[in-house]
Protein backbone atom coordinates (compact mmCIF):
# COMPACT_ATOMS: atom_id res chain seq x y z
CA UNK A 1 0.00 0.00 0.00
CA UNK A 2 0.95 3.35 0.56
CA UNK A 3 4.22 2.55 1.99
CA UNK A 4 5.70 1.91 -0.81
CA UNK A 5 4.70 4.17 -3.44
CA UNK A 6 6.78 7.09 -4.63
CA UNK A 7 5.11 10.37 -4.30
CA UNK A 8 7.63 12.24 -6.60
CA UNK A 9 7.93 9.56 -8.92
CA UNK A 10 3.56 9.96 -9.42
CA UNK A 11 1.41 12.78 -10.31
CA UNK A 12 -1.49 12.91 -7.81
CA UNK A 13 -4.26 11.26 -10.06
CA UNK A 14 -1.89 8.16 -10.32
CA UNK A 15 -1.53 7.91 -6.70
CA UNK A 16 -5.19 8.16 -6.18
CA UNK A 17 -5.32 5.12 -8.50
CA UNK A 18 -2.05 2.91 -7.16
CA UNK A 19 -3.75 3.69 -3.71
CA UNK A 20 -7.62 2.64 -4.57
CA UNK A 21 -7.38 0.22 -7.67
CA UNK A 22 -3.76 -1.58 -6.77
CA UNK A 23 -4.44 -1.72 -2.86
CA UNK A 24 -8.04 -3.11 -3.77
CA UNK A 25 -6.83 -5.30 -5.92
CA UNK A 26 -3.76 -6.97 -3.80
CA UNK A 27 -6.62 -7.82 -1.76
CA UNK A 28 -9.05 -9.61 -4.29
CA UNK A 29 -7.33 -12.82 -3.52
CA UNK A 30 -8.52 -12.61 0.55
CA UNK A 31 -12.09 -10.95 -0.42
CA UNK A 32 -12.81 -13.05 -3.43
CA UNK A 33 -12.01 -16.32 -1.09
CA UNK A 34 -13.50 -14.87 2.05
CA UNK A 35 -16.90 -14.29 0.19
CA UNK A 36 -17.03 -17.83 -1.60
CA UNK A 37 -16.17 -19.30 1.65
CA UNK A 38 -19.00 -17.61 3.18
CA UNK A 39 -21.10 -18.24 0.84
CA UNK A 40 -20.48 -22.23 1.30
CA UNK A 41 -20.99 -20.92 5.08
CA UNK A 42 -17.56 -21.76 5.92
CA UNK A 43 -17.12 -19.31 8.52
CA UNK A 44 -14.21 -20.74 10.07
CA UNK A 45 -12.12 -20.44 6.91
CA UNK A 46 -13.31 -16.73 6.92
CA UNK A 47 -11.42 -16.19 10.16
CA UNK A 48 -8.55 -18.01 9.64
CA UNK A 49 -7.89 -17.09 6.16
CA UNK A 50 -7.81 -13.40 7.70
CA UNK A 51 -5.79 -14.39 11.08
CA UNK A 52 -3.44 -16.83 9.34
CA UNK A 53 -2.76 -14.13 6.59
CA UNK A 54 -1.49 -11.56 8.87
CA UNK A 55 -0.01 -13.91 10.53
CA UNK A 56 2.63 -14.66 7.15
CA UNK A 57 2.38 -10.92 6.42
CA UNK A 58 3.56 -9.55 10.18
CA UNK A 59 6.27 -12.25 10.65
CA UNK A 60 6.95 -13.87 7.19
CA UNK A 61 6.65 -10.80 4.39
CA UNK A 62 8.61 -8.68 7.22
CA UNK A 63 10.87 -11.20 7.91
CA UNK A 64 11.72 -12.56 4.57
CA UNK A 65 12.24 -8.98 3.15
CA UNK A 66 14.34 -7.86 6.19
CA UNK A 67 16.67 -10.41 6.17
CA UNK A 68 17.64 -10.22 2.55
CA UNK A 69 18.13 -6.12 3.43
CA UNK A 70 17.50 -4.51 6.60
CA UNK A 71 14.13 -2.35 6.73
CA UNK A 72 14.64 1.27 7.92
CA UNK A 73 11.53 1.49 9.20
CA UNK A 74 10.06 5.59 9.62
CA UNK A 75 8.26 7.23 12.10
CA UNK A 76 4.88 6.91 10.79
CA UNK A 77 5.44 3.38 10.47
CA UNK A 78 5.14 2.52 13.74
CA UNK A 79 2.78 5.79 15.02
CA UNK A 80 0.44 5.51 12.31
CA UNK A 81 0.15 2.01 10.39
CA UNK A 82 0.98 0.02 13.39
CA UNK A 83 -0.97 1.66 15.18
CA UNK A 84 -4.25 1.30 12.92
CA UNK A 85 -3.35 -2.73 12.59
CA UNK A 86 -2.95 -3.14 16.50
CA UNK A 87 -6.58 -1.34 16.66
CA UNK A 88 -8.30 -3.26 14.41
CA UNK A 89 -6.06 -6.78 15.37
CA UNK A 90 -7.31 -6.47 18.95
CA UNK A 91 -11.04 -5.34 17.80
CA UNK A 92 -10.92 -8.20 15.69
CA UNK A 93 -9.99 -10.41 18.96
CA UNK A 94 -12.83 -8.98 21.39
CA UNK A 95 -15.53 -9.33 18.79
CA UNK A 96 -15.13 -12.90 17.56
CA UNK A 97 -13.79 -14.14 21.34
CA UNK A 98 -17.24 -13.93 22.75
CA UNK A 99 -17.09 -13.43 26.60
CA UNK A 100 -20.68 -14.98 26.82
CA UNK A 101 -20.83 -18.02 24.98
CA UNK A 102 -20.21 -18.52 21.44
CA UNK A 103 -18.32 -15.66 19.25
CA UNK A 104 -19.90 -14.31 16.48
CA UNK A 105 -19.07 -11.03 14.95
CA UNK A 106 -22.29 -8.88 13.94
CA UNK A 107 -23.15 -6.47 11.52
CA UNK A 108 -22.47 -3.32 13.48
CA UNK A 109 -19.19 -5.38 14.62
CA UNK A 110 -18.28 -5.71 10.62
CA UNK A 111 -19.42 -1.98 10.14
CA UNK A 112 -16.89 -0.37 12.74
CA UNK A 113 -14.43 -2.44 11.23
CA UNK A 114 -15.00 -1.19 8.06
CA UNK A 115 -15.20 2.65 9.32
CA UNK A 116 -12.15 2.12 10.73
CA UNK A 117 -10.25 1.05 7.56
CA UNK A 118 -12.36 3.90 5.13
CA UNK A 119 -11.48 6.49 7.51
CA UNK A 120 -7.29 4.95 7.04
CA UNK A 121 -7.83 5.03 3.37
CA UNK A 122 -9.29 8.46 3.44
CA UNK A 123 -6.75 9.64 5.54
CA UNK A 124 -3.75 8.41 3.46
CA UNK A 125 -4.81 9.65 0.06
CA UNK A 126 -5.53 13.04 2.17
CA UNK A 127 -2.07 13.60 3.43
CA UNK A 128 -0.89 12.38 -0.12
CA UNK A 129 -2.70 15.13 -1.73
CA UNK A 130 -1.89 17.21 0.69
CA UNK A 131 1.69 16.54 -0.20
CA UNK A 132 1.79 16.62 -3.60
CA UNK A 133 0.07 20.03 -3.93
CA UNK A 134 2.47 21.38 -1.08
CA UNK B 1 -9.41 -0.09 -24.38
CA UNK B 2 -11.30 -2.89 -25.78
CA UNK B 3 -8.52 -5.37 -24.05
CA UNK B 4 -8.64 -3.56 -21.26
CA UNK B 5 -12.06 -3.74 -21.22
CA UNK B 6 -12.27 -7.84 -22.01
CA UNK B 7 -9.06 -8.17 -19.10
CA UNK B 8 -11.54 -6.64 -16.74
CA UNK B 9 -14.72 -8.83 -17.65
CA UNK B 10 -12.65 -12.11 -17.97
CA UNK B 11 -10.61 -11.12 -14.54
CA UNK B 12 -13.68 -11.09 -12.60
CA UNK B 13 -15.25 -13.92 -14.12
CA UNK B 14 -12.05 -15.84 -13.62
CA UNK B 15 -11.14 -14.15 -10.04
CA UNK B 16 -15.21 -15.68 -8.51
CA UNK B 17 -14.93 -19.07 -10.44
CA UNK B 18 -11.66 -19.89 -8.96
CA UNK B 19 -11.92 -18.70 -5.59
CA UNK B 20 -14.86 -20.69 -5.56
CA UNK B 21 -12.59 -23.63 -6.87
CA UNK B 22 -10.01 -22.84 -4.39
CA UNK B 23 -12.19 -22.08 -1.13
CA UNK B 24 -13.96 -25.80 -2.18
CA UNK B 25 -10.60 -27.68 -2.83
CA UNK B 26 -8.82 -26.86 0.36
CA UNK B 27 -12.24 -27.28 2.33
CA UNK B 28 -12.52 -30.61 1.09
CA UNK B 29 -8.76 -31.54 1.42
CA UNK B 30 -9.40 -30.60 5.87
CA UNK B 31 -11.83 -32.87 5.66
CA UNK B 32 -10.32 -35.56 4.04
CA UNK B 33 -7.53 -35.15 6.45
CA UNK B 34 -9.60 -35.27 9.34
CA UNK B 35 -8.73 -31.17 10.31
CA UNK B 36 -10.30 -28.54 11.38
CA UNK B 37 -10.89 -26.23 8.74
CA UNK B 38 -9.39 -23.41 10.69
CA UNK B 39 -5.78 -25.03 10.43
CA UNK B 40 -6.73 -25.00 5.97
CA UNK B 41 -8.28 -21.50 6.50
CA UNK B 42 -4.52 -20.24 7.89
CA UNK B 43 -2.35 -22.11 6.81
CA UNK B 44 -3.90 -22.91 2.78
CA UNK B 45 -5.81 -19.97 2.48
CA UNK B 46 -4.65 -17.51 4.84
CA UNK B 47 -0.53 -17.90 3.45
CA UNK B 48 -1.92 -18.65 -0.19
CA UNK B 49 -3.43 -15.63 -0.50
CA UNK B 50 -0.42 -13.31 0.88
CA UNK B 51 2.03 -14.70 -1.19
CA UNK B 52 1.73 -12.53 -3.78
CA UNK B 53 2.81 -9.94 -0.93
CA UNK B 54 5.58 -11.62 0.10
CA UNK B 55 6.82 -12.10 -3.53
CA UNK B 56 6.64 -8.19 -4.27
CA UNK B 57 8.00 -7.48 -1.03
CA UNK B 58 11.47 -10.23 -1.43
CA UNK B 59 11.85 -8.45 -4.75
CA UNK B 60 11.76 -4.94 -3.61
CA UNK B 61 14.27 -6.12 -0.96
CA UNK B 62 16.29 -7.14 -3.33
CA UNK B 63 16.08 -4.18 -5.60
CA UNK B 64 17.07 -2.27 -2.28
CA UNK B 65 13.65 -0.86 -1.32
CA UNK B 66 12.71 -2.94 1.91
CA UNK B 67 10.91 -0.63 3.02
CA UNK B 68 7.90 -1.55 1.24
CA UNK B 69 7.62 -4.94 2.76
CA UNK B 70 6.45 -2.81 5.97
CA UNK B 71 3.74 -0.91 3.72
CA UNK B 72 3.14 -4.19 2.02
CA UNK B 73 2.75 -6.31 4.97
CA UNK B 74 0.87 -3.79 7.48
CA UNK B 75 -1.30 -2.30 4.64
CA UNK B 76 -2.66 -5.34 3.61
CA UNK B 77 -3.72 -6.64 7.72
CA UNK B 78 -5.75 -3.83 8.00
CA UNK B 79 -7.05 -4.06 4.49
CA UNK B 80 -8.08 -8.05 5.89
CA UNK B 81 -9.67 -7.15 8.99
CA UNK B 82 -11.31 -3.31 8.17
CA UNK B 83 -12.45 -4.32 4.18
CA UNK B 84 -12.57 -8.19 3.95
CA UNK B 85 -13.63 -9.20 7.56
CA UNK B 86 -15.46 -5.72 8.41
CA UNK B 87 -17.45 -6.33 4.46
CA UNK B 88 -18.14 -10.09 5.36
CA UNK B 89 -19.88 -9.24 8.59
CA UNK B 90 -22.05 -6.66 7.07
CA UNK B 91 -23.07 -9.16 4.34
CA UNK B 92 -23.94 -11.77 7.09
CA UNK B 93 -23.09 -11.83 10.78
CA UNK B 94 -19.71 -14.22 11.43
CA UNK B 95 -20.29 -17.12 13.84
CA UNK B 96 -17.15 -18.48 15.64
CA UNK B 97 -17.52 -21.94 16.09
CA UNK B 98 -13.39 -23.06 17.23
CA UNK B 99 -12.18 -23.05 20.54
CA UNK B 100 -8.76 -22.92 18.45
CA UNK B 101 -10.08 -19.09 17.48
CA UNK B 102 -9.83 -18.63 21.34
CA UNK B 103 -5.92 -19.43 21.40
CA UNK B 104 -5.23 -17.72 17.66
CA UNK B 105 -6.51 -14.58 18.31
CA UNK B 106 -4.54 -13.39 21.65
CA UNK B 107 -1.08 -15.17 19.84
CA UNK B 108 -1.78 -12.50 16.82
CA UNK B 109 -2.06 -9.90 19.25
CA UNK B 110 0.93 -11.09 20.73
CA UNK B 111 3.06 -11.13 17.35
CA UNK B 112 1.76 -7.67 16.39
CA UNK B 113 2.75 -6.63 20.03
CA UNK B 114 6.43 -8.02 19.24
CA UNK B 115 6.41 -6.55 15.66
CA UNK B 116 6.27 -3.22 17.53
CA UNK B 117 8.56 -4.05 19.79
CA UNK B 118 11.31 -4.61 17.17
CA UNK B 119 10.11 -1.39 15.15
CA UNK B 120 10.74 0.63 18.40
CA UNK B 121 14.44 1.52 17.52
CA UNK B 122 13.33 2.86 14.10
CA UNK B 123 14.75 -0.28 11.93
CA UNK B 124 13.95 -4.09 11.49
CA UNK B 125 17.48 -5.42 11.45
CA UNK B 126 18.63 -8.39 9.84
CA UNK B 127 18.54 -10.30 13.68
CA UNK B 128 14.90 -8.68 13.67
CA UNK B 129 14.35 -10.45 10.87
CA UNK B 130 15.42 -13.80 11.77
CA UNK B 131 13.77 -13.39 14.94
CA UNK B 132 10.44 -13.01 13.22
CA UNK B 133 11.29 -16.10 10.37
CA UNK B 134 11.89 -18.21 13.61
CA UNK B 135 8.63 -17.04 14.94
CA UNK B 136 6.71 -18.18 11.62
CA UNK B 137 8.15 -21.16 12.21
CA UNK B 138 7.35 -21.54 15.70
CA UNK B 139 3.35 -20.22 15.06
CA UNK B 140 3.09 -22.79 11.65
CA UNK B 141 4.60 -25.82 14.20
CA UNK B 142 2.12 -24.74 16.85
CA UNK B 143 -0.99 -24.83 14.91
CA UNK B 144 -0.08 -28.53 13.22
CA UNK B 145 0.25 -29.64 16.68
CA UNK B 146 -3.00 -28.14 18.29
CA UNK B 147 -4.46 -30.41 14.65
CA UNK B 148 -2.92 -33.10 15.31
CA UNK B 149 -3.96 -33.79 19.02
CA UNK B 150 -7.32 -34.00 17.59
CA UNK B 151 -10.31 -34.06 19.09
CA UNK B 152 -9.51 -31.21 20.87
CA UNK B 153 -11.54 -28.55 18.25
CA UNK B 154 -14.84 -30.92 18.43
CA UNK B 155 -16.78 -27.71 18.12
CA UNK B 156 -15.18 -27.15 15.16
CA UNK B 157 -15.72 -30.27 13.53
CA UNK B 158 -19.35 -30.78 15.04
CA UNK B 159 -20.78 -28.78 11.91
CA UNK B 160 -18.32 -30.50 9.05
CA UNK B 161 -19.74 -32.52 6.84
CA UNK B 162 -17.94 -36.01 6.56
CA UNK B 163 -16.16 -36.55 3.84
CA UNK B 164 -18.87 -38.85 1.76
CA UNK B 165 -20.83 -35.68 1.27
CA UNK B 166 -18.01 -34.41 -0.72
CA UNK B 167 -17.75 -35.27 -4.87
CA UNK B 168 -14.06 -34.52 -4.38
CA UNK B 169 -11.26 -37.29 -3.66
CA UNK B 170 -8.52 -36.10 -2.10
CA UNK B 171 -6.70 -35.81 -5.08
CA UNK B 172 -8.99 -33.54 -6.48
CA UNK B 173 -9.21 -31.62 -3.70
CA UNK B 174 -5.54 -30.62 -3.55
CA UNK B 175 -5.53 -29.91 -7.05
CA UNK B 176 -7.95 -27.55 -6.80
CA UNK B 177 -6.52 -25.98 -4.26
CA UNK B 178 -3.07 -25.36 -6.08
CA UNK B 179 -4.58 -24.49 -9.80
CA UNK B 180 -7.87 -22.24 -7.72
CA UNK B 181 -5.04 -20.32 -5.82
CA UNK B 182 -2.79 -19.63 -9.43
CA UNK B 183 -5.50 -18.73 -11.17
CA UNK B 184 -6.89 -16.51 -8.21
CA UNK B 185 -3.90 -14.73 -7.97
CA UNK B 186 -3.52 -14.66 -11.88
CA UNK B 187 -6.96 -12.85 -12.24
CA UNK B 188 -6.82 -10.47 -9.63
CA UNK B 189 -3.53 -9.24 -11.67
CA UNK B 190 -5.48 -9.09 -14.70
CA UNK B 191 -8.08 -7.38 -13.17
CA UNK B 192 -5.62 -4.51 -11.91
CA UNK B 193 -3.95 -4.48 -15.24
CA UNK B 194 -7.77 -3.65 -17.06
CA UNK B 195 -8.30 -1.43 -14.29
CA UNK B 196 -5.62 0.91 -13.90
CA UNK B 197 -5.40 1.19 -18.15
CA UNK B 198 -9.17 2.18 -18.08
CA UNK B 199 -9.04 4.21 -15.22
CA UNK B 200 -5.41 6.38 -17.57
CA UNK B 201 -5.18 4.81 -21.01
CA UNK B 202 -1.71 7.05 -21.01
CA UNK B 203 0.71 5.46 -18.42
CA UNK B 204 1.00 2.14 -17.12
CA UNK B 205 3.29 2.90 -14.58
CA UNK B 206 2.04 1.00 -11.87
Amino acid sequence: MGGGLRCEAFGVSDLIIGLTVVAIGTSLPELASSISALRKKEHDLVLGNVIGSNLFNTLGVVGLAGVIAPIDAGGEVLSRDWVVMAVLTLAMAVFAIGWRGPGRINRVEGGALLGVYLAYTGYLVYTIVQTSAG
Amino acid sequence: MLLATAAIVAGLILLVWSADKFVEGAAVTARHLGVSTLLIGMLVIGFGTSAPELMVSALAAGQGNPGLALGNGYGSNIANIGLILGAVALISPLAVHSQVIRQELPLLCLVTLISAWLLLDGAVSRLDAVLLLVLLAAVIGLSIWRANRGGDDALAMMDDKPPSADTMSLKAGVIWTLVGLVLLIASSRLLVWGAVYVAKPSGSAI
